[in-house]
Order: structure tokens, then sequence, then C-alpha cells
């Protein structure tokens, strides 16, 4: 699966984690590693270089709004995928500010998360 | 000078939390007295103001606690999923720029009772193996 991306999940519930770790699985990509705050997010990604980082919004200390932020500050090559019960709006437009390529809103639907992922792929296919 | 008023939340009939896990609102009358329960607290900020309690009412049920520590993160986030939907989804609360704290948990049962009380929602939690009855106390106010 050389084409695969290789992704790290950040959300403070392990339950969540899991269950985004094995939606990313389902779609042929490969999870090199969870987090459960954007700081421990952080160093994952400076360890790894993913190409995606999926985070959720709620956090404790550092929201994944502020967390897609920082990775957009910081590392060129890594795309974010916001998730979040909570999808006004107003919360949607914040996600795509901060620089995430897409928000998908829980509960995860796995065709939307496997999509989002393949739109990702392909834009670096085309790169 | 900021006024606030309190909120009614719309109720969700149903929710697909995951393939094989359901909240379904419930629609009896009777009031619903639990003493054995966990529960878990959300707190919004912003424009909307207040918290929502949610109880997983395990008075009928006698788990292993190997059970109940693979049963109570799935309730923390159907609840996550419930709270975040109802304020999404109405016409109302959608409009207010809203931020909700991560969940604080806690195990010690505590004594909740719906009798009179209109800001209880009353859902079941349906799993493939077993029903959960969950109450959800709502108390949020608008700043404006």
């Amino acid at each position: 699966m050389s084409d695969s991306l290789r992704i790290v999940i950040v959300d403070d519930s392990d339950f969540s984690r899991s269950l985004i770790s094995g939606m990313v699985t389902e779609a042929g990509h490969q999870v090199v590693g969870e987090a459960p705050s954007a700081e421990a997010a952080l160093a994952i990604i400076k360890e790894h270089s993913p190409d995606v980082v999926i985070t959720d919004i709620v956090m404790p200390e550092v929201s994944g709004i502020e967390l897609t932020e920082k990775i957009n500050q910081s590392f060129d090559r890594v795309s974010v995928i916001v998730v979040s019960s909570l999808s006004q709006e107003h919360i949607v437009l914040d996600a795509i500010g901060a620089g995430a390529s897409d928000f998908i809103p829980k509960p995860i639907q796995q065709q939307q998360l496997t999509d989002s992922l393949e739109k990702i792929r392909s834009l670096r296919e085309q790169e | 000078m900021e006024v606030s008023r309190p909120l009614e939340v719309s109720r969700i009939e149903e929710l697909k939390i995951l393939h094989n896990v359901r909240l379904l609102h419930r629609h009896d009358l009777n009031p619903i007295t639990s003493h054995d329960n966990f529960r878990v607290q959300f707190q919004l900020a912003g424009e909307l103001k207040g918290n929502i309690t949610c109880y997983l009412c395990m008075d009928e049920h006698d788990l292993a606690a190997a059970d109940k520590n693979s049963l109570f993160p799935l309730f923390v986030e159907a609840m996550n999923i419930l709270i975040g939907r109802q304020i999404t989804l109405d016409e109302e609360l959608s409009s207010y720029r809203v931020s909700m704290s991560a969940p604080k948990l806690n195990m010690n049962p505590t004594a909740i009772s719906t009798k009179a009380k209109s800001n209880v929602h009353k859902y079941e939690l349906e799993l493939e193996s077993a029903s959960f009855t969950v109450l959800a106390e709502y108390g949020i106010e608008s700043l404006n």
C-alpha cells in the first residue's frame, strides 16, 4: 500500500481514537500515532511526519482549532481533518480558517472519512 | 446590561452512534428515579452558558467491573455526540457562538428523579446486548 496515507489521530477520548483508528484502517490507510492532547500530538507529528492529522476540537487546554493553526504554521506537508460533535457553521468556518482541509461532524460516517482521505491523497498525487 | 434567559433544548428522537449503538428518545410520561448511576457533565461557554449533566442509570443492571469500564467511554462519547447534535441542529441554538468543555466524569452514584422536572430528557442507549436508561439534565441559558 505505497499510496496509503500515514495518519495521526488526536482526541482526548480513548474510545473515540480507537473508533477513528478502525475507520482509517478500513479506508486502507496507516495510523502512525495517536495522542490524547495537542501537546502530545505535536511531539508525535515532529517524530513521524505524517501526511494527515485527524483531530477533535474539544480537548483540555489546547483545542483542535488551535492545534490546526500550529500544524499549519510549523508543518508544510501535513493536512488536517477536524472532527467534532458541535458543527455549527461558525465552527466549521473556524476550522477551515485555521487551515483544516476538511471538517467531519460526529458521529463520523465511514464513507465520509474515506472520501475526505481520498481527496487529500489525490491532491498529493497531483503535486 | 446582559439579561439571561433559560433555554429549552430540542429532543432528538433517534441518533445512531455506531452501526450497532443507538440513542432513542423515551416517550413515557412516568417519572424515573435513579439511585445507581454514572454521570458526565459538559459545560458550555460563550453566548450560551451553563451545563448539561447526563446520567447513565445502572439501577436495573448488574454489570461486572470490566463491562462497566467498556460501557462508560461509549456513554460519554454518545452524550458528546447528542449534545453537539442538539446544539447544531436546533434552529435557535445553532446561531449562538458556543464552546463545549471536555467531559467531567463522576463515578459516584447520586439520586436523580425526573419528577416535576421539565429540563430532563429521557433516552435509551441501545446496544446489541442490552439497553440502558439515560437522563440528560439541561441547565443552560443565553445571554442577550
